[in-house]
């Protein structure tokens, strides 16, 4: 079923990048952009004010960590899904301190994006509704 | 981890093999663990592995030494300091709590509209 929201993926592996469209394609999302490092990334995020980004943790140029705070910053309703294999609690709290909503362990499963995609549609639609 | 040239079990720390003293897989920078050649993340933190040559010789090498060891003069204050570093490191690693998908998924729950 096709849904009007849109999403970035950031994340420096074309492979995790091929699996994340083909997944958010098959839940229906309109608009899919997708950048290899943190640094287009941000400017991706900037120009497209997209409702959803998955941003990967560890990248080249910039990572997850720094990229976060610049994307908050220029789309503070933009719902944040980081995608990575850190598992370090304290690593983790500073994403959530940061602004992130969801964060999802690699390597990840289709059950578990689709679901996180879904309560993610969920926060942009109540978003939206208090904004309007 | 298995040596790739004399086939002799290592502890998975190791970077050189115990036996013959070749190097068995690259050492992540961040958490120390050794991971297979050709691996470009760490398959315990994910951090990003720099490849070492796969031919890379052992200890034995002097372009492998810190230039205290190649010359064969370590002082008393230079072991003194590797163990203090040693220890530290070995408090770090210890500190660092590994979360499971679960837990993380408890730790964002709040965000729920």
């Amino acid at each position: 079923m096709a849904n009007k929201f849109s999403a970035l993926i950031i994340d420096d592996s074309g492979e995790v990048r091929i699996i994340l469209t083909r997944l958010l394609k098959n839940l229906g999302f309109e608009t899919i952009d997708t950048a290899d490092d943190g640094r287009s990334g941000v400017e991706k995020a900037k120009s497209s004010k997209p409702d959803i980004v998955v941003l990967d943790g560890v990248m080249p140029e910039m990572d997850g960590m720094r990229a976060l705070p610049e994307i908050k910053k220029e789309s503070p309703n933009t719902v944040v899904v980081i995608c990575s294999s850190l598992t370090d609690k304290a690593r983790i709290l500073k994403f959530k301190e940061a602004g992130a909503d969801f964060y999802i362990l690699k390597p990840f499963d289709r059950e578990k994006i689709e679901d996180v995609m879904r309560q993610a549609i969920e926060i942009v639609e109540h978003r939206q509704r208090s904004v309007s | 981890m298995k040596c790739t040239h004399c086939d002799t079990d290592n502890e998975d720390a190791r970077k050189f093999c115990r036996a013959c003293g070749v190097a068995i897989g690259v050492m992540c920078d961040r958490c120390r663990i050794v991971n297979p050649f050709g691996d470009t993340y760490c398959g315990m933190c994910g951090f990003k592995l720099m490849e070492a040559p796969r031919d890379a010789s052992s200890p034995s090498d002097p372009s492998e030494l810190p230039p205290q060891e190649r010359s064969g003069q370590y002082t008393a204050r230079d072991i003194k300091e590797l163990l203090t570093l040693r220890t530290k490191l070995k408090k770090e690693e210890d500190s660092i709590e590994s979360l499971r998908q679960d837990d993380i998924d408890s730790l964002f729950g709040q965000v729920r509209p």
